[in-house]
């Protein structure tokens, strides 16, 4: 008896000291710390794509994830805590982010942005993408580098079974959006016999306003100034009105979703995925074309489909569609004003620029996430194993930089070569029919916040949701919302359109 | 349930016992069976392949069933760690709950006892008034119990609306009893152990049942004070699978590129898997409040 | 004039002596109050701030009532303060009494198995979020394939817009709330009901007493102080009618009824942080909740019922 426990003690000993010993022989390697974002199948402890970063970086990165869908609640504690990690995804570049910045939290980057310490980002990022992150109130310096996504081409995807079906052709124009789609919600495009399908479902979670509808009637946002150098907010624009009977008229036919104010996020992509539609917007998944083809539940529901996918609407007699796109970026990282390891963390983030980090991020390591990396295409493949182990250790939330301009994009869902097809010439074709109107949001631009605030609170903005959808459901007539639009409306937002006219905002757009 | 004992040697039933039994049966029954439809679906819903549901929300019976759903909760990492950690903290909790609830109470139910007011009333005040998140995080950092279960455990360990019952209850027990044992010298603890005790068995199975539910729905005290995943409870890992980000990234006018959506089956199987194990406690309970007491020996 | 001052402190300290187990038994309930509760107490002070993140809760400075002239200047406050009120006395008038009914059915079903299983399924929505139970509502009050609306339909009625329309957003809301929380809410009854001293009953009994009168005249006052406690706590949390489901039913052709402090606030947080703000918005909110439940524990005292304190 007395002789086991001495050997288990002595084992117990022995596997004590091992780490400790390997821990010492390592050396001086420090450890960062970081807050980021990650979804909830995203696994931090004993990550090797983690440990690869840290052996590429030199140090080891602490990841601190909060929960995905409360992480704003955990961030602003870590916020106010005054203990903050050395690297931050901020995830903010509206007020919480200018007050933080304000509040001296986050250091200054503008003096490090150079060749000599973030020689990637200063050849990444264009001075548009560094416009969301400067803080005009302040002193117009960079206090965080954004997350960019270079093209995102919005699009329409439509089935292509239903179209041939119906002997149609893929929309161009909004007036043929709307045939298409009468079409779809009446003459059983499914060949079921039973009235169950609908043209589209508009909607609201994100507002109407979608990028690739606007296109159609010529809609500018509020931010950019007509020939004349005349700024108009959005919704006080002919064409706006324009655009809202256009949703009328199709809601009056039934030609799309009768209950769509009802929709919440992505509940829209499961009507599609059901087969009860025929046309979805896409506004982010430049990869939807494989994302949706592979939907064990649209294949299920759907055995036959085809998907074909078209490009925003353009207006009547134009060859191509303008699209009026600011910088997109995905969140933002920001460095502790009062980090301990400067370099180190200066080091972190120029390297999230680079290749090497991205695809690490976002392929993981060879053998463990994926089989082959084709560096032409810019996808992997990968096993049944590898894509359990992507699901925990990869993920895009993970990446500092999402896109880089001159490399196209990762394909990070695509696993075969026909998917990888399917998507490039889907991609391409919408590219191609895209004309890409830049333009900068002002949304930071120092006063609008209050305009916006005081808006709030007198309770206009939603007074306009309310109008706005009653119009569209038919409820009210045009006169009472024109009214509102032209009475209420217009004067509330008229001092943000005096802040872009005085800060003469994309008037060289 | 003595009374009901004592009813058969009655032959004939009155109109009135006629009434009040039809009412009784059928309401309660009819209502019981509304209640019931939500959780009938979600365990269908579970069972079922998704395309399915989507083409009808009502079949009760689907042609075909996948066990898909359970298998894609399972497969997530903190699951365990999950199940681990909210078994502690009801557990642990319930039972802290239960020793303060009771040593607090009683007090409280002597009327002439002096601060007792006070007491009360500074009770009453928290159920409005609290420091917020920031405070009590910085409390939480100062004891040393950030990423401890015990940051999740001991700020629920009693609340005002529980006091306040369990107080109502003690107080409309007969009082006999007490000044009886009192006579007989015995001193207050040993009153509260012996004699009143005893007699809460129905409200400490009820606020003990509240107060193990509360613990085993809680996550956002673990939100603010856990760093680490495997510190995190069931309910909050299920609600990160079941979460469909994009909506967060739209409002903060940012682009999503990658859609984080659960399938609704998902949402489904993890009520199942966050409901059963704690519906299990529910009969042992029940019995407790849903029986009366023999008070034996109250005669006055 | 020495003695008063010392047999009135050795009266004090007999007084302490003698419920000495009394107040050593408050103890550890007066230390979880003071540490967990009255400590962070200094966060209301937010309220008055224009918080700053770096110098924290001590170093941000004041601001002169500047949240809450904000909030009382704008017009929104006063919708939804109205939008509040209205939904809540609702709620409260035709939700308080149903868990009541309930269990005193439920008391009444003699069948033991039967007893238990209604009060069992009756439980159940409890349980179940209301992101779930909400998606299950809105499939069956849907205008186009909602059951409701089919059954209507077929007993010669017309359809019924429930979830877009603002007349019927609080006949929704209620019912729907009914149905997640009163069987939950039997319970608290239940536990009172088993208290009642069965003897009364054999008492009645003996006296010919039928069922009715049972109820009317021993059942009822058992639970009474019960009753009048859960009444006071209800009035007492009237500001509040929860964040998340009234955000799940709310949409743009309800939200001139359906806009309520809990999703003004998050409507605030989403417009741009304005912590202090918030923070103001529940102190008012708080401030009336303390009002109300006070006047209303003293009109309970007036009329000889249970009380709070």
């Amino acid at each position: 008896m007395k002789k086991t426990f001495a050997l288990v003690l002595a084992v117990m000993l022995v596997l004590t000291a091992l780490p400790m010993m390997t821990a010492g022989a390592e050396g001086e390697r420090v450890t960062l710390t970081m807050l980021q974002r990650l979804p909830a199948a995203y696994v931090v402890e004993d990550n090797p794509v983690i440990e690869a970063w840290g052996d590429l970086l030199g140090f080891d990165i602490e990841i601190e994830a909060p929960p995905i869908s409360s992480f704003n609640d955990r961030r602003n504690i870590i916020m106010a805590s005054g203990e903050l990690p050395d690297i931050m995804y901020v995830g903010d570049t509206g007020t919480n982010y200018v007050q933080w910045a304000t509040d001296g939290l986050f250091l200054n980057l503008t003096p490090y942005f150079n060749d000599e310490y973030l020689p990637n980002p200063v050849r990444v990022l264009t001075e548009d993408e560094l416009s969301t992150v400067r803080i005009a109130s302040l002193d117009g310096d960079i206090y965080s580098l954004p997350r960019v996504q270079t093209k995102p081409w919005d699009n329409i995807m439509y089935r292509k079974d239903w179209l041939d079906a119906l002997n149609l052709e893929v929309p161009k124009t909004p007036a043929e959006f709307a045939q298409v789609a009468l079409a779809f919600a009446t003459q059983d495009p499914d060949g079921n016999g039973e009235n169950d399908t609908y043209g589209w479902a508009l909607s609201l979670a994100m507002g109407p306003e979608h990028r690739q509808m606007l296109s159609g009637f010529g809609v500018r946002p509020s931010e950019v100034p007509d020939e004349n150098g005349v700024y108009t907010h959005m919704y006080n624009q002919p064409a706006y009105m324009e655009y809202l009977d256009w949703l009328r008229d199709m809601y009056a036919t039934g030609a799309m979703d009768p209950e769509f104010y009802l929709i919440t996020m992505y509940e829209d992509d499961d009507w599609f995925y059901a087969g009860e539609l025929g046309i979805k917007y896409c506004n982010t998944v430049t990869e939807h074309m494989i994302t949706v083809k592979n939907n064990e539940t649209f294949k299920a529901a759907n055995p036959n489909a085809q998907l074909v996918a078209g490009a925003p609407l353009m207006k009547e007699g134009e060859s191509v569609a303008n699209v009026y796109y600011n910088p997109q970026v995905w969140g933002n990282y920001a460095i502790n004003a009062d980090t301990e390891y400067l370099t180190e963390a200066l080091h972190f983030l120029n390297m999230g620029y680079t290749d090497e980090v991205n695809e690490l991020l976002m392929f993981g390591v060879e053998g463990i996430t994926y089989t082959e990396f084709n560096a032409e295409t810019r996808s992997a493949t990968k096993t049944e194993e590898q894509k359990l182990n992507a699901d925990k250790y990869v993920a895009s939330y993970a990446t500092i930089n999402y896109q880089l301009e001159d490399k196209g994009l990762l394909i990070a869902n695509g696993d075969t070569a026909e998917d990888v097809a399917l998507f490039t010439e889907a991609y391409n074709y919408v590219g191609a029919l895209t004309n890409r109107v830049s333009y900068l949001s002002g949304g930071s631009l120092p006063g609008i916040s209050d305009v916006n605030v005081a808006i709030t609170d007198e309770g206009i903005d939603t007074t306009f949701e309310e109008l706005r959808t009653k119009y569209i459901c038919g409820q009210i007539e045009r006169e009472e919302l024109v009214s509102f639009l032209e009475n209420t409306w217009a004067p509330a937002v008229q001092p943000i359109l005096d802040i872009y006219a005085a800060n003469n905002w994309n008037a060289a757009k | 349930m003595i009374a009901a004992n004592k009813t058969p040697k009655r032959i004939k039933r009155g109109k009135d016992d006629i009434a009040v039994s039809t009412i009784s049966y059928t309401v309660a029954g009819l209502f019981a069976l509304v209640c019931f439809i939500p959780f009938l679906l979600v365990i269908i819903y579970s069972f079922t392949p998704y395309d399915l549901y989507l083409k009808n929300h009502f079949d009760l019976w689907p042609e075909r069933w996948t066990l898909e759903a359970y298998e894609m909760v399972m497969r997530y990492q903190y699951i365990w760690s999950g199940y681990k950690n909210t078994i502690f903290i009801a557990v642990i909790g319930t039972i802290g709950s239960m020793i303060l609830l009771v040593l607090t109470a009683y007090p409280l139910t002597k009327k002439d006892l002096k601060g007792r007011g006070l007491i009360q009333k500074l009770w009453i005040f928290t159920m409005f008034f609290s420091g917020g998140m920031i405070p009590e995080y910085f409390l939480m950092r100062s004891m040393g119990l950030l990423n401890t279960l015990w940051a999740m455990i001991l700020p629920g360990l009693l609340g005002c609306y529980n006091l306040i019952l369990m107080r109502n209850y003690i107080e409309g027990l007969p009082g006999s009893l007490e000044e009886a044992a009192l006579i007989d010298g015995a001193n207050d603890i040993q009153v509260l152990f012996r004699i009143i005790l005893p007699l809460c068995l129905p409200i400490l199975a009820t606020l003990g049942l509240f107060t193990v539910v509360g613990y085993w729905n809680s996550y956002f005290s673990a939100i603010i004070y856990a760093t680490k995943r495997k510190m995190w409870p069931l309910q909050l890992v299920l609600r990160e699978i079941v979460f469909q980000s994009g909506a967060q990234e739209m409002q903060q006018n940012m682009v999503a590129e990658e859609n984080v959506s659960a399938p609704f089956l998902l949402k489904m199987s993890s009520i199942v898997v966050a409901t059963v194990p704690i519906m299990c406690v529910y009969p042992f309970l029940q019995k407790y409040f849903m029986t009366g007491l023999v008070l034996g020996g109250v005669k006055e | 004039m020495s003695s008063i001052p010392v047999r009135r402190k050795q009266s004090w300290l007999t007084y302490l002596n003698k419920n000495k187990y009394l107040y050593l038994m408050c103890l550890p309930g007066l230390a979880f109050l003071i540490i967990f509760k009255y400590i962070p107490m200094y966060g209301i002070l937010m309220a008055f701030q224009d918080f700053n993140f770096k110098k924290g809760i001590f170093g941000s400075p004041f601001n002169d009532f500047k949240n809450f002239k904000q909030l009382f200047d704008s017009a929104k406050f006063y919708t939804v303060f109205a939008n509040s009120i209205v939904l809540s006395v609702m709620r409260l008038v035709v939700t308080f009494p149903i868990p009541i009914i309930l269990a005193l059915l439920i008391n009444e079903i003699r069948n033991k198995a039967y007893k238990r299983t209604t009060q069992t399924l009756m439980y159940l929505p409890h349980f179940i979020s209301w992101v779930v139970l909400g998606g299950i509502a809105t499939n069956f009050l849907s205008v186009g394939d909602g059951l409701i609306n089919a059954i209507i339909v077929k007993l010669g009625g017309e359809k019924i817009n429930f979830l877009g329309s603002s007349e019927w957003f609080r006949f929704v809301i209620i019912v729907t709330n009914i149905w997640k929380e009163a069987g939950w809410g039997t319970i608290i009854y239940l536990s009172a009901l088993a208290a009642i001293n069965p003897e009364y009953y054999e008492a009645a009994t003996v006296d010919g007493a039928n069922r009715w009168q049972k109820i009317a005249h021993i059942t009822l006052p058992g639970i009474a102080n019960t009753i009048v406690i859960t009444l006071v706590l209800q009035v007492g949390g009237l500001m509040n009618n929860g964040f998340e489901q009234i955000y799940l039913f709310q949409n743009d052709l309800n939200v001139s009824v359906s806009e309520v402090f809990e999703t003004y606030t998050y409507r605030i947080g989403i417009v741009g942080g304005r912590y202090s703000y918030s923070t103001a918005v529940g102190l008012f909110k708080n401030v009336i909740g303390t009002i109300l439940i006070f006047s209303t524990n003293t009109i309970a005292k007036k009329l000889g019922g249970a009380t709070l304190y």
